[in-house]
């Protein structure tokens, strides 16, 4: 083929502008494509949770529930542990998955191509937390159809299903903040996952996936008020175990707590993201990892 | 200029005769390898989180589970020492047999592995037990921080020297048996370049077949389930050694000798282990594979 | 500003790592007319790849300001990206995702670049045709060679049609035919659309075919800016006697002594010390006279050839600038060593 006739194509001028949510809906596709092209680690994933719901209706059998009564989550622990592993996934993906982008951009040396585009990253971490959280839904809807074969004793109906949905949106919203700000520290110590990793394990440990934190000491159980992830898990085990919505007194006062994090949060760790990231544009790391 | 060319050219005159011994380059492997990963500072760090927080969860679980439940199957109604034993125990296998695979994984990516095989066979095969060996010492790690950390919280785990050195035995015969397994992972690796789904599968097999968190006999009502855990050797080796340090039985006990017998005819595989991953690394080399990730 | 796509003044970045200061620009003052093609040459770690990423505010200087096209790379780096086509250099194909199709990294960027769908898929078609790559544009990009991924690159760099295109060696990698082809193009680029580009290599012979103006940068700095023919015509003022002896290195002292005691000598600007041979470069007032005063000084010595050469471009380099650039290697083609066998 001829230089004319590709020269042909850069004699007109468009003068578009692509619609945002395109671009969003773009850099979305973009994360699934490279995901799925990992297929063996999505069966993983998948096998995983398979077997660690099983692990728990096991376990269940030989646990007396008077602690999670107590805690006011009913009669049955399987519920309880089935609860926490099944929105586990949307833990990861706003603790994870914005430290996740900006390692992997690194990695594959894109970074730079993206940053020098008139586009904001901001398309791409919106595009990736899409993703994730479509994701984290498929396992959701696994895990508790799962769950309800094994006869875990959660009221699930319209109800319950919109206020999950409401409490899911919050949880994102609410531990966000927590994934910006350590996408911030990647930024800054090119050390990605270890401190990723820490916080996944952190927030398992204190918000209460496996057991609850009324089993805590009391200096302990301080640290697990100050993560969003304890009042999220609390309002949805509470909505799932009860069948009540979103105006259980409960419930409200969950919610207020995650929308205070999410108003304090966001202001703060944009606010550290951005000293980091203009840090890095001056070192001229951006693309190194 | 032509000094320095004629100096590097007089290495290469001398045919070196004395050759080092096995086990010496098996450890030399082993020693360089230790090396590399005390560079890893903040993975060291957060390794030691992940061991605390892990016993941290089965030590607050342990408060939910009912002592007559797990006393009622025949354990010790300590579940955070059944816990610890078992974690501790299929971690300590998992690390070791992924390692070798991961290191494998690792050589090809930065390119060093045919370099690697480029080396005569004997060499190759003591490069191999010296990373077998490397990935046991690495994780024993895991396993005596587990361990002493569920000790600390308070596990009911035996201090009877004679029993520790049973259950060391038995952990010994179980690392033998998967050894082999590892080995194999590794071949396989090389010819089919799926790290993660075999090493996974494995460790998921492990976990939960092996009855790692629960006591197998709630799998008893599950038939099929209950027999594929039967079947695995890693499940006679976690019930000999937990009933070792739990129940304080002796090997002469008529179940543990029933659990040896398995374990022992899963033995051969050490030696299948080496012949299938020499197959392996031959059909690479015939494919033209071994560099490609 | 108007008659200008590039200005720079001043531009400086400074690297710090630990006590240890790196300057790797250094007050560079460059003005780059729309509708040229601007070259900028110079060794490895010249700088070269740290300047244009301030130009595409990739990284903020530490002193002074550019405009592309009239905006501010500190105050409106969006406006600048949308007017930049930038492509990153070195060779091994990172800056794209390895696990996409080549047609799928090129609709990415096209999005993010503001293309529109229909525009894009047009472009790419054309663009994947030219370039040789339309049977393997739904490959994964990590089964490519180097060469394809140069060339997706370079796509890339174009799909959003920009005015300004600021290019890091673009031709590395590449085949020859290739990069023939692809040169060829960015001319075209120039002459028919009058785009600008600004673009550098450190391969003296592409930048003298293809450049309007070179600026050669060694250190952070700017040492030269001219035209290729001024450029020759400097280089041409240089006059290399090469000598060539059929001896062993013991006697290039005795042999430099004698050389150098010559009045027409002015400067030895290397020497090498082969298996059993020397050859010697040194810069002279005039060939004709100094060809027979070299030889006849070096009698007795068992003399191969002393003949007139060429300057390598590291010895362009020393005349234009008049430092020594260390860790310069001749390329290939061009301004090198053909003077040495007659």
């Amino acid at each position: 083929m001829s230089v004319e006739e590709a020269l042909e194509m850069f004699k007109s001028k468009v003068s578009g502008q692509v619609p945002f949510r395109e671009k969003v809906l773009a850099s979305m596709i973009r994360r699934a494509k490279i995901r799925l092209s990992y297929k063996t680690w999505i069966i993983f994933d998948f096998a995983n949770t398979f077997f660690m719901v099983l692990t728990y209706f096991l376990l269940a059998f030989i646990i007396t529930p008077e602690d999670i009564s107590r805690a006011g989550y009913g009669p049955s622990y399987f519920a309880f542990a089935l609860i926490g592993i099944a929105i586990s996934h949307y833990v990861t993906a706003s603790l994870r998955s914005l430290s996740m982008t900006i390692r992997l951009e690194q990695f594959y040396g894109t970074i730079e191509s993206i940053l020098s585009t008139p586009t904001s990253f901001i398309v791409l971490f919106l595009g990736d937390i899409l993703y994730f959280f479509l994701y984290s839904t498929i396992f959701l809807v696994l895990i508790l159809w799962l769950g309800l074969f094994l006869g875990a004793p959660i009221i699930l109906n319209l109800d319950t299903a919109l206020t999950l949905c409401v409490l899911i949106v919050l949880l994102m919203l609410s531990n966000l903040p927590i994934g910006i700000a350590s996408a911030a520290m990647i930024l800054k110590f090119k050390q990605g996952n270890p401190i990723g990793w820490a916080l996944t394990w952190i927030n398992q440990f204190f918000a209460g996936t496996f057991f609850p934190i009324t089993l805590l000491p009391t200096e302990l159980r301080a640290i697990s008020f100050l993560l969003p992830l304890t009042f999220s898990l609390d309002a949805i085990r509470y909505s799932l175990i009860w069948g009540v919505n979103l105006l259980h007194p409960r419930i409200l006062s969950d919610v207020i707590y995650m929308v205070i994090y999410a108003i304090i949060g966001y202001p703060i760790a944009l606010k550290i993201f951005n000293i980091v990231y203009d840090d890095a544009r001056k070192r001229g790391e951006l693309g190194t990892y | 200029m032509a000094e320095d060319v004629r100096e590097a050219l007089e290495i290469f005159r001398v045919r070196e005769t004395k050759k080092d011994s096995f086990m010496a380059r098996a450890l030399a492997s082993l020693y360089y390898q230790l090396k590399i990963i005390a560079t890893y500072k903040m993975f060291l760090a957060i390794e030691f989180i992940d061991i605390i927080l892990s016993v941290l969860i089965y030590y607050f679980v342990g408060f939910l589970v009912s002592p007559q439940a797990l006393s009622s199957l025949g354990y010790s109604p300590d579940y955070l020492a059944f816990a610890v034993l078992g974690i501790g125990m299929s971690r300590y296998l998992w690390t070791s047999i992924s390692r070798l695979a991961h290191k494998l994984s690792h050589e090809i990516s930065e390119g060093t592995f045919e370099s690697l095989v480029a080396i005569d066979v004997d060499n190759f095969r003591s490069w191999l037990i010296g990373q077998v060996i490397y990935g046991f010492t690495w994780s024993s790690m895991w396993f005596v921080g587990t361990i002493l950390v569920g000790m600390a919280l308070g596990a009911k785990i035996s201090g009877d020297p004679i029993l520790w050195f049973q259950a060391i035995f038995i952990l010994l015969l179980t690392i033998a048996v998967h050894v082999g397994i590892g080995i194999i992972a590794a071949g396989m690796y090389i010819k089919h370049k799926q790290l993660e789904t075999m090493l996974v599968f494995l460790s998921l097999v492990m976990e939960f077949f092996g009855g790692v968190l629960y006591p197998l006999s709630l799998l008893y009502n599950y038939r099929p389930l209950y027999y594929i855990a039967m079947l695995l050797p890693f499940t006679h080796g976690l019930e000999m050694f937990r009933r070792t340090l739990m129940n304080e039985w002796t090997i002469l006990h008529p179940q543990m000798l029933l659990h040896l017998g398995f374990l022992l005819v899963f033995l051969p595989l050490i030696y299948l282990g080496f012949k299938i991953f020499e197959r392996y690394l031959n059909l690479a080399r015939k494919e033209g594979v071994l560099g490609t990730y | 500003m108007g008659e200008y796509a590039i200005v720079s003044e001043n531009l400086t970045k400074i690297f710090r790592s630990g006590k240890r200061k790196i300057v790797a620009v250094d007050h560079v003052s460059l003005k780059i007319k729309r509708g040229e093609f601007f070259g900028l040459l110079g060794p490895n770690g010249a700088g070269k790849t740290t300047f244009t990423k301030m130009l595409v505010t990739l990284l903020i200087p530490d002193e002074g300001e550019a405009w592309v096209d009239g905006f501010s790379i500190l105050k409106e780096p969006i406006e600048v990206r949308k007017r930049v086509g930038w492509m990153m250099g070195e060779t091994g194909g990172r800056a794209l995702y390895w696990r996409l199709s080549g047609y799928d990294n090129l609709m990415f960027f096209a999005k993010l670049h503001n293309v529109p769908r229909d525009v894009a898929e047009q472009r790419i078609k054309v663009l994947l045709r030219f370039v040789e790559l339309e049977n393997d544009a739904h490959k994964l990009v990590m089964n490519y060679s180097t060469g394809m991924r140069v060339k997706l690159m370079l796509i890339r760099a174009l799909l959003h049609n920009p005015d300004i295109l600021i290019l890091d060696e673009p031709t590395l990698g590449l085949d020859v035919e290739s990069a023939r082809k692809v040169r060829t193009f960015l001319r075209r680029l120039v002459d028919d659309l009058g785009k600008t580009i600004l673009f550098t290599s450190h391969n003296m012979y592409e930048v003298e075919m293809l450049c309007d103006r070179i600026a050669i940068i060694n250190r952070g700095r700017i040492i030269f800016i001219g035209t290729p023919r001024e450029i020759r015509e400097k280089v041409e003022e240089i006059k290399i006697v090469e000598i060539q002896l059929a001896e062993n290195g013991n006697v290039l002292d005795d042999v430099l002594r004698r050389i150098t005691s010559l009045s027409v000598v002015n400067e030895v600007l290397s020497k090498e010390i082969l298996e059993r041979n020397i050859i010697i470069r040194v810069s002279v007032t005039d060939h004709a006279t100094a060809i027979p005063e070299i030889a006849n000084a070096l009698r007795g010595y068992n003399i191969e050839s002393v003949h007139r050469a060429l300057p390598t471009l590291e010895e362009a380099f020393l005349k234009l600038a008049g430092v020594k650039i260390f860790s310069m290697k001749p390329s290939g083609v061009g301004v090198g060593r053909y003077g040495r066998r007659r």
